[in-house]
């Protein structure tokens, strides 16, 4: 099959965005677990449950925190 | 502290175990959690799915990197997988933990049983490994006209189907892979794993895709695979985000690690003792089907 150049471009334009987004993802999530660990905390106590009325506030919490 | 750091120990092993063997983890993590850790079920396939979704979207970067995936083909199978990802994420909360817990032995069971197989194989006759799938039809044989594109023939002429084949190879019987993908999705989701037991020999043996595309290209679907489960699982609080951030980064590195060793290891001792631990959990979870354990 001869793909278009189009066609030919979106691989490894897909590609990297999966990498990339795999890498922050993971970073981000490696992140919380590290600080998880670090203080003492049981992954076995129980997480939050996903709330999606609480979501936008949550991220907007945290953004403060970071910044 | 102690249990996040197993956990996240558990999540390499895993990963590695993985990698090396060629099977996404989930087939591990299920059983880490839940005769390791004490995790319902339920909860752990939740993060199983969590965890199949890091490691696909890892190594489904490089397979398209290499073009070896064939994107087309793995978005229309999706859509059907992706329908019985959601619905087989729907029913797993409706039935018994212990028909799940049954369903999962069986599945060990047959890994198990198909490892043995391949094991017991001659090494002159890697028959899993044939590229060519066992209906295909090559260029110069009998039927050639039908097996492989003729040149000339866009995907235009020859509508969807033709449209899914790649160099050398065309795409047949694509009902009966559909079917099978819903089949493969419900799967997943059921028992928190990425269904590419079902999706590559679906892939190889019924649509005539060579081996090697097969894998790469499931590779790329189970991740969409699990996200429709896990989405599913997310929104009916399935998942437990602190067992997962652990687990997940675990079997990241442990997958990275294991792509790094796995031409390095031994692989018939590693495969009789991935067998063994198969049988050892298959038992358990068969004990907890039957309300021993």
């Amino acid at each position: 099959m001869t793909l278009s150049p189009q066609a030919s471009a979106l691989e490894p334009s897909l590609a990297r965005v999966l990498q990339a987004g795999t890498y922050l993802s993971i970073g981000l999530v490696a992140v919380g677990s590290v600080l998880l660990i670090s203080a003492g905390g049981s992954p076995l106590a129980g997480g939050p449950a996903l709330s999606l009325s609480r979501l936008p506030a949550d991220l907007l919490d945290q953004a403060e925190i970071i910044s | 502290m102690e249990v996040g750091l197993l956990m996240l120990a558990g999540g390499i092993a895993a990963g590695a175990f993985g990698s090396i063997l060629g099977l996404g983890g989930g087939l591990l993590i299920v059983p880490l959690l839940t005769l390791g850790f004490g995790l319902p079920l339920r909860e752990a396939v939740g993060v199983s799915l969590v965890c199949v979704i890091v490691t696909s979207s890892a190594s489904a970067g490089v397979y398209l990197q290499r073009r070896q995936a064939n994107l087309r083909l793995g978005m229309v199978l999706e859509l059907f997988t992706a329908a019985g990802a959601v619905v087989g994420g729907a029913v797993a909360f409706l039935i018994d933990e212990r028909l799940l817990a049954a369903l999962f032995a069986l599945l060990l069971v047959y890994v198990a049983v198909t490892m043995l197989q391949a094991l017991r194989q001659p090494a002159e006759e890697p028959a899993t490994d044939d590229e060519t799938p066992p209906h295909a039809h090559l260029a110069g044989e009998p039927g050639a006209d039908r097996g492989t594109r003729q040149p000339g023939i866009t995907e235009q002429d020859g509508g969807l189907v033709a449209g899914l084949g790649g160099p050398g190879y065309e795409v047949e019987r694509l009902p009966a892979a559909a079917l099978g993908s819903v089949g493969a999705g419900i799967a997943s989701a059921l028992l928190g794993i990425g269904g590419g037991l079902i999706k590559v020999p679906l892939m190889h043996l019924v649509l005539g895709v060579p081996l090697r595309v097969a894998t790469a290209t499931s590779n790329l679907m189970i991740g969409i695979t699990a996200s429709a489960s896990a989405l599913v699982y997310l929104i009916r609080g399935g998942i437990d985000a602190y067992v997962a951030g652990p687990t997940a980064v675990g079997v990241f590195v442990g997958a990275s690690i294991g792509s790094r060793l796995g031409h390095r290891v031994g692989q018939r001792a590693l495969r009789v003792l991935f067998v063994l631990v198969l049988v050892y959990t298959a038992i358990e979870m068969a004990r907890r089907a039957a309300g021993i354990a």
